[in-house]
């Protein structure tokens, strides 16, 4: 009985210590198991974080370099830009994380990425200062002017060389070179664009401005967009929203930013109309009537004029309020120059 | 009874194995937390030092808020006037101006001290916005000028930045 007895023990014992071993072994291999699907999981979420952060570092350089274009090396994924009802957004590729841009106020393509990015700074002047622009495209995103008119012509020489540009006399001319989109600028819509460049890689944009002797002062930009032969119009005031809408290259993006920017407009308008009103009252006590003239000109009309265009930028043909802002602006424009003049304190 | 006492023996001498090595992980698994922990607060200020670096660097580099183009000789030039209209729009919270650099100054505190002479400096508060139960970060100074455009008198101004974040 007793060597049976001696067995029993000593086989527990074995088991005992298998079970140990069992449970040890789960308990270590479980942990690797998870640390291993955590690193996947969380490498997706880097990869976006790490193109976030370089994608803020490239808008904090640029900030601090206004009026500048700059090239910047080419990151190994791709960027979408989404306008949509949720808001303004980038997100890598076939990620489902978004960066939202909330009051950044950047123009970009759809898709940019895999190729040198490239960056252009403009400070956006309503007349008084209001915000920084960027432009962002890549090597990969071709800006074809058709020059047949002279104020294509224009924006074309006034367009940085560092962009993929080309101009050709011809729509007929365009041809496919390996671009990933083609942004093609025209003056009126041409009656034939088949050429190699395929409908799906190409956005129109008509630039009809609506002032006969500047390109850069209002009108609209005429979006054909895939293919189609009906047009989005989007307007602009001014040489940085043209070319805001012409980066872009796509209605929906190019209104998300416009609409950012409007907004801050009113904003600094509002502080702008405040620190008119501080200025006369400061001259009224201590100075000369004269400069006080030219601050009740502005206080009692030309920025509540521009506060409220701005306000509904987007609207029929017979409202216009796109040019009501230019005009307004250019009532500020005038004042500051008379102002300057009179050796006052300067509106901006 | 001999072989039952050595056989006790040796499950003791398993438990105390087990036993020891559960107090080595569980004492491994106390000091992992602890050391991450201790790295993250250590981040988290760091983060915090960032962030007021950031908003400062951005209030300072404001458009709205620069000397005019043809006043302004020094770098980093702010206007007298546009910081008190801008103040002032901020406080009412005219068109929404709060929400709007909410997400550009996040919880933050934005301050501009004027240094006008030895004795007197003026406070312009440009920015005050706190939605969290977090105490504010130590302060991050930034040296500016600031332009009064009607005497055409410029001062050694300190911007201050507290986060909340």
């Amino acid at each position: 009985m007793r060597p049976k007895k001696y067995d029993a023990k000593g086989q527990l014992q074995i088991s005992f210590n298998w079970i140990f071993v069992l449970i040890a072994g789960a308990v270590i291999l479980l942990f690797f198991v998870t640390s291993i699907s955590k690193e996947k999981d969380s490498s997706q979420t880097q990869l976006a974080q790490k193109a976030s952060a370089r994608l803020d570092a490239v808008f904090a350089v640029i900030q601090q370099n206004p009026n500048s274009v700059q090239i910047h090396d080419a990151p190994n994924y791709e960027l979408d830009f989404y306008c949509t009802e949720e808001g303004h957004y980038y997100s890598l590729k076939d990620s489902s994380t978004k960066n939202y841009l909330e009051n950044e106020h950047i123009f970009a393509p759809e898709t940019v990425g895999k190729a040198k990015l490239i960056s252009w700074t403009k400070t956006f002047s309503a007349p008084f200062p209001v915000s920084s622009i960027l432009y962002l495209s890549d090597e990969k995103n071709q800006y074809v002017f058709i020059t047949a008119d002279s104020k294509i012509e224009k924006l074309y020489e006034d367009f940085p060389d560092k962009f993929s540009k080309r101009n050709v006399s011809l729509s007929q001319d365009i041809t496919d070179e390996g671009f990933r989109k083609y942004i093609i600028i025209v003056a009126a819509l041409p009656a034939i664009l088949d050429g190699d460049v395929k409908k799906k890689t190409r956005s129109i944009i008509v630039v009809s401005s609506e002032t006969t002797s500047d390109i850069y002062g209002y009108g609209k930009l005429k979006y054909y967009e895939g293919g189609s032969l009906t047009s989005i119009d989007k307007p602009y005031v001014g040489q940085e929203l043209l070319f805001a809408g012409i980066v872009s290259g796509n209605s929906k993006l190019y209104a998300c930013g416009l609409d950012k920017v409007l907004e801050k407009t009113r904003i600094v308008a509002q502080t702008n109309l405040l620190r008119t009103q501080k200025l006369k009252n400061e001259y009224d006590l201590t100075y000369t009537g004269r400069c006080s003239t030219f601050y009740g000109l502005v206080t009692q009309g030309y920025v509540q004029n521009l506060t409220v265009s701005a306000g509904s930028f987007e609207t029929t043909d017979s409202t216009k309020n796109y040019k009501k802002f230019y005009e307004s602006m250019m009532d500020l424009q005038r004042v500051n120059e008379n102002i300057l003049r009179s050796d006052c304190t300067l509106l901006y | 009874m001999n072989l039952k006492k050595k056989g006790q023996i040796q499950s003791g001498e398993t438990v105390t194995v087990v036993i020891i090595l559960m107090i080595l992980i569980v004492l491994g698994i106390v000091y992992a937390s602890n050391s991450k922990i201790a790295g993250l607060q250590k981040d988290n200020e760091k983060q915090k030092e960032i962030d007021g670096m950031k908003i400062a660097v951005l209030a300072a580099g404001m458009d709205e808020l620069k000397c005019s183009i043809y006043s302004a000789k020094v770098n980093t030039c702010l206007d007298l006037y546009r910081l008190s209209a801008f103040s002032e729009t901020m406080n009412q919270n005219l068109y929404s101006a709060k929400e709007y650099y909410f997400d550009t100054f996040r919880n933050s505190k934005i301050e501009v001290n004027i240094l006008v002479n030895e004795t007197y400096v003026e406070n312009i508060v440009l920015y005050d916005f706190n939605n969290s139960e977090n105490k504010s970060s130590s302060p991050i100074f930034f040296p500016l000028t600031v332009s009064d455009p009607v005497s055409k008198t410029n001062y050694f101004s300190i911007l201050e930045v507290r986060t909340y974040n």
